[in-house]
């Protein structure tokens, strides 16, 4: 009962300090609306169904707001309590680290899931996007899309000794990635031999691959594959995170 | 007098560094205890053992009846802390800090009672980034204080402080203790220690140099008074260092002599008065903790 009442006020703490971070407002849920304008009205032919088009659009950059969240909020946020030694703090109270990482990760979800909420909305009334595969399979699919690209990136905090170096390491990942992932340029624009021998190797093409299928109602066979994928990128991600994880 | 904390042999070990180095003492509770010594003597090492957070390499030690190595969880629940440096995060408000900690609690007291006990009632809604120093100092006071614990650590709470900040923190301390709480004090800072603590243990290089009460280290320092005059001929100096229990150091025609005691006192007066000898600013003034600390190390305290 005690844990419960710790896990919901850490939940409840880390939202309200999110609500006034503006940067992360920004990059949450302006920035993804923004990018689904610019791409659907600059980079989408003229002549393409636009109708169409949305539904593939829509869920990769679905993926832009959870990679956000994993490559800067999780890391920064880490590394910042570390440097002023909340997390210190927070362990020099009877609070289980259970609550505190569970509090933690619960908020970002959360925060996460408002974003690409507010991304289907605007698809669905901007764009006609339609959901052609079931609601509950999709929601499954960006919790382990979540989970996944969440815990892969933990490996930041883990070698950034401040938060200088952890802003500096997750600008130089998220960039490329977005790129080379099917996020910002479909895969089958890219040039073949990077679409082969770069994005398969990026956990997080296989996050959008798997949403897009999930979106446009691909059976969950043909989506073994990449649910495979990210479940042993979780995996991985834990115990790097379990064998580099600091509280101070 | 009942002890609230027991160190047997505790050490800390950094590869081949150690922090703490075979260190005993015992807390009474009740009193205001004193950790003192210069940056990196391990002072900060040893409360961080005694709270919990950091695992002694070896020796015993017992914090209100727990051992903080198996029992801290336990032992979180009874003491109060506020770390070295530790900050808050920048858009979290006084009030919402205070709850939330106070929610870790199975009884806690409420957020505005800690907000008046520590000054800070007109700030119960402002973030935590736009507080001075000395108000985030008072906010790490009240959130040690929030389950209203036996036993309080506070580690260098005044560094960076002006003297008024400082001064007001002093107070805020001995009201604490006279609560009926048992403080532990680390500090690099001698006059804080002098005028808040009961008893200080010195500690440098890992190792208690002394413990006592500062009256008492003061008191057993050889020339615990000093005297000090200007002159216009250095020439009595030679006289002067013929009293036994005076030390002499000269600079500039200003002479400065530790006394052992009062009567030696008198009798410097005598010889200069005896020569006829011009004297002016003439001072007597007790030794310090940082005096004590200097002869006891040799080494001089830095800020």
């Amino acid at each position: 009962m005690n844990l419960l009442r710790q896990f919901i006020n850490l939940t409840s703490a880390e939202l309200r300090l999110f609500g006034r971070e503006p940067i992360a407002l920004f990059f949450t849920f302006i920035f993804p609306v923004f990018m689904l304008f610019v791409i659907m009205e600059v980079f989408v032919p003229a002549e393409a169904p636009k109708e169409v088009v949305i539904n593939q659009v829509m869920p990769s950059l679905m993926v832009l707001i959870i990679s956000s969240t994993a490559i800067f909020g999780v890391p920064m946020s880490i590394v910042s309590y570390r440097q002023i030694k909340f997390l210190k703090r927070l362990r020099g109270s009877p609070v289980t680290p259970l609550a505190i990482l569970g509090g933690f990760g619960l908020a970002n979800f959360i925060v996460t899931l408002l974003g690409i909420a507010l991304l289907a909305i605007v698809a669905v009334l901007v764009y006609s996007a339609v959901l052609a595969g079931s609601l509950m399979a999709f929601l499954g699919g960006f919790v382990l899309a979540f989970l996944s690209l969440a815990a892969i990136f933990l490996f930041i905090p883990g070698v950034a000794r401040s938060e200088r170096a952890a802003i500096a390491i997750s600008q130089i990942i998220f960039f490329p990635v977005m790129f080379f992932s099917g996020v910002f340029i479909p895969l089958d624009q890219l040039p073949d031999w990077i679409a082969r021998y770069i994005s398969a190797f990026i956990p997080v093409t296989h996050a959008v691959e798997l949403l897009q299928g999930l979106w446009l109602g691909a059976p969950l066979a043909d989506l073994t594959r990449e649910m495979l994928i990210l479940l042993g990128v979780l995996l991985l991600g834990v115990v790097i995170a379990a064998r580099t994880f600091r509280w101070e | 007098m009942k002890t609230a904390i027991s160190v047997e042999n505790l050490a800390k070990a950094y590869g081949p560094l150690r922090a703490v180095d075979g260190v005993s003492f015992e807390v009474y509770e009740h009193e205001i205890f004193g950790i003192v010594g210069p940056n990196g003597a391990g002072k900060t090492t040893t409360v961080e053992c005694l709270e919990g957070l950091r695992l002694p390499s070896a020796g015993s030690i017992r914090v209100l009846g727990l051992d903080p190595t198996v029992e801290g969880y336990k032992l979180r629940q009874l003491i109060g802390i506020q770390l070295q440096e530790g900050k808050f995060p920048d858009k979290i408000k006084a009030k919402e800090a205070l709850e939330l900690f106070a929610s870790f609690y199975p009884h806690s007291l409420p957020a505005g009672l800690l907000l008046e006990q520590v000054g800070l009632q007109d700030k119960a809604n402002a973030y935590y980034d736009n507080l001075s120093g000395g108000q985030k100092q008072r906010l790490a006071i009240a959130l040690a204080l929030v389950h209203d614990p036996q036993l309080v650590f506070f580690d260098e709470l005044t560094t960076g402080l002006d003297p008024q900040a400082r001064r007001a923190m002093w107070e805020l301390v001995a009201s604490i203790r006279q609560a009926g709480k048992t403080v532990i004090l680390v500090t690099h800072f001698m006059e804080e220690a002098e005028r808040l603590c009961d008893r200080v243990a010195i500690i440098d290089q890992g190792k208690i140099v002394a413990l006592d009460t500062p009256a008492n280290l003061i008191r057993r320092l050889e020339g615990g008074l000093r005297v000090s005059f200007t002159v216009d001929d250095p020439g009595i100096a030679a006289r002067l260092e013929k009293i036994s229990g005076c030390r002499l150091s000269l600079s500039n025609g200003q002479i400065t002599s530790q006394c052992t005691d009062y009567r030696v006192v008198g009798e410097v007066i005598r010889v200069l008065g005896e020569n006829g000898c011009d004297f002016r600013d003439f001072t007597v003034s007790k030794a310090t903790l940082d005096d004590v600390f200097l002869a006891i190390t040799g080494k001089e305290m830095r800020e």
